[in-house]
């Protein structure tokens, strides 16, 4: 882990005006929805956008503008960079995340409904393995093209996928619908907590998913920066 | 000094990153073949009614009857089974709106539906799976949801849905809405 590179980052992500009027959009409504319904499980949802919004154009628009060539002058190797990229994306949302959830349990206390421990335990769990996947999955998009080109190719391959949902319900194909359903997975790549405080096992297949889909993501990251050739010379 | 390589000081080979990630990848498929020819089931907290007894019910409890059209080979009906059927609060929050019935699609396993399975399907016109159609005692439609919009989907849905068959003004006559 390299503090300068994580650090940089984040001031660089917090200091987008874009960035922070799409984080307010995000949690908001939310935070709003926990205070009219009091029902903490509104806040599920907010954990994969923030994650894709933090690590669009992690590496595309450094890239794109030039700052990668200067920044691997630097004693830093590429897949260290990749895995900084990652870890930076991740810090960036699941901070934003904690303090969304903060500011929902104090609402719910000042509500006079407290909100489960269990309940609250599965939220951060589940936000913590939601943002890991979705950040690794968006950072390999954007090793792969500039700027912020991996929210495009991100959009695209979801709608893929749901076309191909349609196309396998309407044809029965269980072949296909198996293949759409893992590329959904793979695209919003979450583990479920929910099976936490129930006394019922975890599904292996779902871990073993998620956590293939993470190392993946972050190989062919790291394979795509090794491959890149810049160019010095010309701007 | 590191000796430097053809391509470059910066770039570094990652090996084992890719060794985990294929063993993961070798263990997704197979657990993925497995879980299709095993697949675990996680206990149903819907208590389903029959077909036939439904409207009965319906009327004595002033609920009205959410029909859950569904084939054991529809992946997102897996994962709607999973998430709301499976799940203790929402499953509760069902059975609390709406008498549940569930309408399971034999087509492709037997190569034909009980005749019940295809009046009823007839009925709602249902052409894709997952589809949840909420009716009133009387048989009458009062909305219907194609596909799966996940849990808060399902749960709004049949809430503002399931409405439209409860709402009575004070002398107790049922509300038709348009």
């Amino acid at each position: 882990m390299n503090p300068t590179l994580i650090r940089a980052f984040l001031l660089q992500r917090f200091t987008s005006p874009m960035r922070l009027g799409l984080t307010s959009l995000f949690t908001f409504f939310p935070l709003v929805g926990v205070a009219i319904s009091g029902e903490l499980a509104l806040l599920g949802g907010i954990a994969g956008p923030l994650a894709v919004l933090f690590a669009a154009g992690a590496i595309g628009q450094d890239v794109s503008s030039g700052t990668l060539q200067l920044l691997l002058v630097r004693p830093v190797t590429r897949p260290g960079y990749v895995l900084n990229r990652w870890l930076g994306a991740m810090f960036a949302a699941l901070g934003v995340v904690l303090v969304t959830t903060l500011c929902a349990v104090l609402l719910l206390y000042l509500r006079s409904t407290p909100p489960d421990a269990l309940a609250l335990s599965r939220l951060v769990l589940d936000s913590v393995t939601t943002i890991a996947g979705h950040a690794a999955v968006m950072l390999m998009l954007s090793s792969l093209v500039g700027g912020v080109g991996d929210v495009a190719l991100y959009a695209a391959s979801l709608f893929v996928a749901q076309m191909l949902v349609v196309l396998a319900t309407w044809q029965q194909w269980a072949w296909l619908m198996r293949v759409s359903t893992e590329i959904q997975g793979v695209l919003g790549a979450k583990l479920s907590w929910a099976w936490l405080g129930t006394g019922m096992a975890p599904s292996a297949f779902d871990i073993v998913s998620w956590a293939s889909t993470l190392t993946l993501a972050l190989a062919v990251a790291i394979a795509a920066m090794n491959r890149k050739e810049l160019s010095y010379a010309s701007g | 000094m590191p000796a430097a390589s053809p391509s470059g000081p910066t770039r570094r080979d990652p090996r084992l990153l890719w060794i985990v990630a294929l063993v993961l990848l070798a263990g997704r498929v197979g657990l993925g073949l497995y879980e299709q020819r095993h697949p675990p089931q996680k206990p149903d907290r819907v208590s389903w009614v029959e077909p036939a007894d439904a409207p009965e019910i319906a009327r004595r409890t002033g609920k009205p009857i959410l029909y859950d059209f569904t084939a054991d080979w529809c992946a997102p009906c897996q994962q709607m089974r999973d998430e709301v059927f499976a799940e203790e609060r929402s499953a509760d929050a069902l059975t609390h709106l709406v008498v549940p019935v569930r309408v399971l699609d034999r087509q492709r396993e037997a190569g034909r539906n009980s005749p019940m399975v295809d009046s009823l399907q007839r009925a709602h016109a249902v052409t894709a799976f997952p589809t949840l159609v909420i009716v009133d005692a009387d048989g009458k439609s009062l909305g219907q949801l194609e596909g799966y919009p996940g849990v808060q989907g399902v749960l709004s849905w049949a809430g503002s849905t399931s409405m439209k068959g409860r709402i009575t003004d004070p002398k107790g006559v049922k509300i038709r809405f348009p």
